[in-house]
């Protein structure tokens, strides 16, 4: 097993150098360069030249693409740990991403959380009590809140709570006045920006979870085995955390692994909305701007927060169910 | 003749449709002739070889609409009047099963029609959008309207000089436009007064002022006309930007998952069925893919490579063909352990042959549920794409866009974000309906 896990992580770098390359060629191939975005047509043809040897866009793409992963000279690539120059912030990539990493990490794994007590709570609760009014209640609440668009409820919310009720701000993720609060007050601040968001992340994206969870437990409790626990005179409870509970949790972790290219995606859409700067607010910008280290580096991350994901939920099946345990080998 | 009477009675949904049909057809009838008469002087045209490009740009709508009515009207009328062999013959046991789930689940019923709705709505925009989409006409009075709004315009025909007329150009084009479209001054105005011989018009804030020799004054027409669902920040009707707004977001919807099945199917039946080699390489192919996060490289591929109508579904395939290889590697998988295709390789068919005659049929049920699912989900991705500004280009409007379009003004103008979002919403809902009621038909067998 833990030989399967090496092997996991071998194949991951390379799964992270294809995505790489993927969005290498997708940019580079791509008509147009940055040098445009500061150039109108009319404007001398040597500054654009000069421009685009600033940045080193003048060479052929195979050779900037060694250049970009540091394997010939002046070895300055992400082999190197070098991510480049961002020619949108004029800043190193690093310390881009590294001001914005933060926000997007705590407002995925905050709404993950959510998702999963959520999805547990109701899934739990509406698998017990199934084809009753509350179950039909929660399941076409949860259908209807997983057809609607991220962003469109994001504006509902921002319409409800922040234009016509001004509980929570509609944008940017600090009040102007951020620096003068103590500490509880910064960190009262920071919630408060990210409340919506979370809320939109969170709460709206725990649809699948529910269902699953419900569908899972439904799947369990109709067993034979729970059929006998019952029998031997166990009380619910008793078979419910001892047989249910640890049978049902496979899928909702396999979920987990599943999530984590979803809640990134839609991080996008609601950073976009809420204009907070994070990993996808950059990654639009700098998209606009044609910025491709930034976006290289963006992507990478994203995919390696998704093989991260991926491992997590295997482990946590590994743990949940040591039957599982020759599926990973 | 009773019995006659009875049986066409029989098909209510049929016959609703059919009147329905008619009665657009009735209220649009110029239109339809013309686009018909246009559509036959365009082949004309193109078979003997003349440069007929300016035709398309502006009829090609209304050839689609007029062919879609003519042909559902004809194609209903023979489903009534054929005799009934339904019974005798033998039939798909999921299509059985479908049928049998029509007749028994009046919410599947429902999500069926109007799914079937919202295609011809999509399909019949130009006859029945009650604005133009495009047209941005006195934005002083029009602009930010709250629905149900009414407001007073005039117009008149365009003016003609020295009897130049539309009736004797020679270009047939602009002939059966003027037809299809009359040209028209359309002035919306608050209040409106004469003067000598200028008409002053009082548009909110703005006062304009026309002479009377620069207006055809004898074709006046004054009249009132309701925005239902209000206007945008450029006074364009939002109920006929939605309309016109499904055939951009359920085409694209459409043509991605046509896409992603194609892609998926034929790269799952690759890796399903051949040796280690090509299967592990597309699998990790597949890898890549799902490792990043669908919206990511769907907006860098689109803001890199263009956002033209076709682009974007292509686009929104290529991405999102992951999951359906997987579920036909593994349906492959299983079948090709079945006695018959042994025998089938054993007897030396070739490998195209067996998937595409043999294991195909017996896959295909399970990954065409994913694909219904697969639509509310690229609804909503195309969605995203046109809020974010990186969907298909303005003017053109798409339900995205729309919602992007009210984002500016969120309290004052509620309704220009929140019709199109409660749209997607709905239609999004219809087609997971319809496909949890599919999977539910599967797993009965």
């Amino acid at each position: 097993m833990f030989k399967y896990f090496l092997k996991r992580i071998f194949f991951a770098f390379f799964i992270v150098l294809g995505i790489a390359t993927l969005t290498f060629i997708i940019t580079r191939l791509a008509p147009g360069d940055p040098s445009m975005m500061y150039l109108s047509p009319e404007i001398n043809h040597e500054i654009a030249k000069q421009i685009r040897e600033n940045y080193g866009l003048n060479e052929s793409l195979h050779i900037q693409y060694l250049k970009w992963l540091g394997v010939i000279p002046p070895f300055e690539g992400i082999v190197q740990g070098n991510f480049g120059y961002s020619f949108l912030y004029h800043r190193p990539v690093k310390d881009v991403i590294i001001d914005v990493l933060p926000n997007t990490l705590f407002l995925t794994s905050t709404a993950l959380i959510i998702n999963f007590l959520l999805g547990f709570l109701l899934g739990i609760y509406s698998a017990y009590n199934v084809n009753k009014k509350s179950d039909k209640i929660i399941s076409s609440i949860s259908i209807a809140l997983y057809s609607m668009p991220e962003f469109w409820i994001s504006l509902l919310l921002i319409i409800m709570f922040s234009l016509l009720l001004g509980w929570f701000p509609s944008s940017q993720i600090h009040s102007t006045n951020y620096e003068d609060y103590s500490f509880f007050g910064k960190a009262f601040d920071y919630l408060k920006h990210l409340f919506l968001p979370i809320l939109v992340l969170g709460v709206f994206s725990s649809a699948t979870t529910i269902q699953y969870m419900r569908g899972g437990i439904l799947d369990i409790l109709q067993k034979d085995f729970i059929l006998f626990a019952r029998m031997k005179g166990l009380s619910e409870k008793e078979i419910f955390f001892r047989h249910v509970l640890r049978n049902s949790l496979n899928p909702i972790f396999t979920l987990i692994g599943l999530y984590f290219p979803f809640l990134l995606g839609s991080s996008v859409i609601v950073e976009y909305v809420f204009a907070l700067p994070g990993i996808g607010r950059i990654t639009i910008d700098s998209i606009f701007a044609r910025d491709y280290p930034i976006i290289i580096t963006t992507t990478i991350i994203s995919a390696f927060l998704v093989i991260i994901g991926n491992l997590i939920s295997d482990i946590l099946i590994i743990l949940n169910d040591p039957r599982q345990r020759k599926n990973f080998r | 003749m009773k019995a006659f009477i009875k049986k066409i009675l029989s098909h209510k949904i049929l016959i609703a449709s059919i009147v329905i049909f008619f009665i657009i057809l009735f209220f649009n009838l110029s239109k339809v002739f013309y686009s018909c008469l246009s559509l036959y002087f365009f082949i004309g045209e193109l078979i003997s070889g003349k440069d007929c490009i300016n035709f398309v740009d502006f009829f090609l709508e209304y050839w689609v609409a007029t062919i879609y009515l003519i042909f559902f009207i004809v194609f209903f009328l023979i489903m009534i009047l054929k005799k009934d062999t339904s019974n005798n013959k033998r039939s798909f046991i999921f299509t059985k099963r479908i049928k049998e789930e029509y007749k028994n689940n009046k919410y599947f019923r429902f999500s069926l029609l109007a799914i079937y709705t919202i295609i011809s709505i999509g399909f019949l925009a130009p006859f029945i959008s009650p604005h133009d989409p495009y047209k941005i006409n006195s934005i002083s009075v029009t602009k930010y309207l709250p629905p149900l709004s009414k407001v007073k315009y005039i117009s008149f025909n365009e003016y003609l000089f020295d009897g130049y007329s539309y009736e004797n150009n020679n270009d047939l084009s602009i002939k059966y436009k003027s037809k299809i479209q009359p040209k028209l001054n359309t002035f919306y105005y608050d209040s409106l007064k004469v003067v000598n011989d200028k008409i002053i018009f009082y548009q909110g804030s703005r006062i304009k002022e026309y002479s009377a020799r620069d207006l055809n004054l004898e074709t006046a027409q004054v009249n009132s006309t309701i925005f239902v669902l209000g206007t945008d920040s450029y006074g364009r009707d939002i109920l006929s930007r939605i309309i016109y707004g499904t055939r951009v977001s359920l085409g694209i919807a459409f043509i991605a998952s046509i896409v992603s099945l194609f892609l998926g199917v034929l790269l799952g039946l690759i890796s399903g069925y051949y040796n280690r080699l090509i299967d592990s390489f597309i699998m990790r192919i597949t890898d890549v893919f799902l490792a990043f996060p669908v919206i990511f490289l769907l907006l860098i591929i689109v803001a890199f490579w263009g956002n033209s109508f076709i682009y974007l579904a292509i686009f929104i395939g290529i991405t999102t063909w992951m999951d359906i290889a997987r579920l036909t590697r593994t349906q492959v998988i299983t079948v090709k352990k079945e006695m018959y295709v042994t025998s089938l390789i054993a007897l030396g068919f070739k490998p195209s042959r067996i998937l595409y005659k043999h294991i195909l049929p017996n896959i295909i049920t399970p990954i065409i549920v994913n694909i219904i699912f697969r639509i509310g989900t690229i609804i909503l991705m195309e969605s995203a794409l046109s809020f974010m500004g990186l969907g298909i280009n303005e003017p053109i409007p798409s339900w995205g866009s729309i919602i992007n379009n009210g984002k500016d003004n969120l309290l004052n103008a509620w309704w220009v974000s929140l019709f199109p979002g409660i749209t997607i919403s709905s239609i999004v809902l219809l087609f997971n309906y319809i496909g949890d009621c599919m999977r539910k038909i599967i797993k009965v067998r």
